[in-house]
């Protein structure tokens, strides 16, 4: 309850199959995992994407919505620090698909989705509000984290954003469907859009130096069929654990500040970003276009 | 080389379906069975997931056939017998009814077919081709597929076009496909944009803003 180490975070991906439109038994199933994950020495355990409400709900989606609460969730309350996927409603009633990292039951951290797909398949800027904030936060042990939701990793100004923020580890929670059946690697085993998840992923942790965990789900919702995969990139770029394709799966992995130290040693990068190069720039691109 | 093709693709479809039977409480999948290769791949992934039990593979009499002939446009008929296997398709108890039509199959045949699950409908005839030894599709789509080349040098142009979004892919056919292809694509596109069609008199409605 009282923070992380910072040598031997023990870190647990989740690949669940939420169940569609059912709070009740996703949160007892998550609560299963967390008291699991207590007897493991866990001490911080990461769900997917809307991992206590499923996918794609759309009108469900307003009768699913939780208000904006400080109040600890009594089911998962005891146990290591979890990081769900819930729909919160604010007081304008507006709903967010929101990643909550949970202490004793506790908000200790919030992010909105900012960036909501709306094409192709994707339809959830005609259900959700946008968020419209991204802030890293100190999670004790020297931790520094952040936390996007799915389509927010393609955006890499955000990635950006927490890692200027001093971010040590990125959590990033998906509802990725697999796609790419004939085309994934070798004879078609793979799905073929894991790729670019994990280029998006490995190029944020070196470059910054920093650990990015994709957190991806399973199971099915009409013609979806979510691909799994979710896996735990290092601070040298390296994947450090993958999880099954198709099949629910755990991770669990043990981070630490040295090895974010280490990293970083021979490069110089984070420390000679300026922010403020970037900000000018984009002032200068926002005033004239260019 | 298509073995793990083969089990990942059967994943995807099996898991599509067993998903189709829950959501709808359904106890087994009505499969048009037409006799044709991609029925026999449809029923093959379909049965591995759910069960042979819970397949059934609906196919029409002749004297069933028959009886309906006169009716059929110019007396056609393979019309004739998938409106029979459709029909037994929708009395089977306590079923979804399945078409096993391939992509290039849909795309270019015009209407969609009604039945709710199309297992193979993100495969093309040249996937089939190479998971079932062989393919097949409407008439009118295979002499489409003898304009351009073959099956595999269509197919390479419709993924170019649908998958790989490049609008001048279908151009590049010989003329006389290029052309085909554009009419066989016109004459489907409203099916494939509301595949089932709800006049809209309410405030919300079925199919087009109303998913509760």
């Amino acid at each position: 309850m009282s923070g992380f180490p910072a040598e031997g975070l023990r870190l647990r991906v989740e690949q669940l199959a939420p169940a569609y439109g059912d709070v009740e038994a996703n949160r007892a199933r998550i609560a299963a995992a967390q008291a699991e994950a207590a007897r493991d020495g866990v001490h911080l355990v990461v769900t997917p994407e809307l991992s206590l409400t499923g996918y794609d709900l759309r009108d469900r989606v307003h009768a699913l919505a939780a208000p904006v609460s400080d109040e600890p969730l009594p089911a998962l309350s005891s146990g290591p620090d979890v990081i769900v996927g819930a729909i919160e409603r604010d007081a304008a009633l507006v709903p967010f698909n929101a990643a909550l990292h949970l202490r004793g039951g506790r908000v200790l951290h919030r992010h909105r989705k900012v960036y909501l797909p709306t094409y192709g398949m994707f339809d959830e800027g005609r259900w959700f509000g946008r968020g419209d904030r991204v802030r890293a936060y100190d999670a004790g042990g020297g931790w520094r984290m952040g936390l996007l939701v799915c389509e927010d990793l393609w955006h890499p100004s955000l990635t950006y954003l927490h890692a200027t923020a001093g971010a040590h580890l990125v959590i990033v929670q998906a509802a990725a469907v697999g796609r790419g059946s004939w085309a994934g690697g070798e004879g078609g085993g793979r799905f073929a859009s894991w790729p670019a998840w994990e280029h998006l992923a490995r190029a944020a942790a070196v470059a910054y130096g920093i650990y990015v965990v994709v957190c991806n789900r399973v199971g099915v919702e009409g013609p979806f069929v979510f691909g799994g995969g979710s896996f735990v990139a290092g601070p040298g770029g390296e994947i450090v654990a993958r999880a099954d394709d198709l099949a629910e799966d755990r991770l669990t992995v043990d981070l630490s500040l040295s090895a974010v130290a280490g990293a970083r040693r021979p490069y110089a990068h984070a420390r000679d970003d300026d922010p403020r190069l970037v900000q000018r720039e984009l002032a200068r691109l926002a005033e004239d276009g260019g | 080389m298509t073995e793990g093709r083969e089990r990942r693709i059967g994943e995807i479809v099996g898991a599509v379906a067993r998903q189709a039977l829950a959501d709808r409480g359904a106890a087994r999948i009505a499969l048009l069975d037409d006799g044709g290769p991609e029925a026999e791949l449809a029923a093959r992934l379909l049965e591995a997931a759910v069960g042979a039990e819970r397949v059934a593979r609906v196919t029409a009499g002749n004297a069933e056939v028959e009886s309906l002939l006169h009716l059929a446009p110019a007396g056609d008929a393979e019309r004739a017998r998938e409106e029979v296997r459709r029909m037994r398709a929708r009395l089977v108890a306590d079923a979804v009814p399945a078409h096993p039509a391939n992509k290039t199959a849909l795309l270019l045949g015009g209407e969609l077919p009604p039945e709710p699950l199309l297992p193979l409908g993100d495969l093309w005839a040249s996937e089939v081709a190479e998971l079932a030894g062989r393919w097949s599709a409407p008439a009118q789509v295979q002499r489409i597929a003898a304009l351009a080349g073959g099956i595999e040098a269509l197919d390479a142009a419709l993924r170019a076009w649908a998958d790989g979004r490049d609008a001048s892919a279908l151009a590049r056919l010989p003329p006389g496909a290029a052309d085909a292809v554009m009419r066989a694509l016109d004459a489907g596109r409203a099916s494939r944009l509301h595949p089932r069609i709800v006049p809209k008199i309410g405030t919300r409605t079925l199919t087009i803003d109303l998913f509760e």
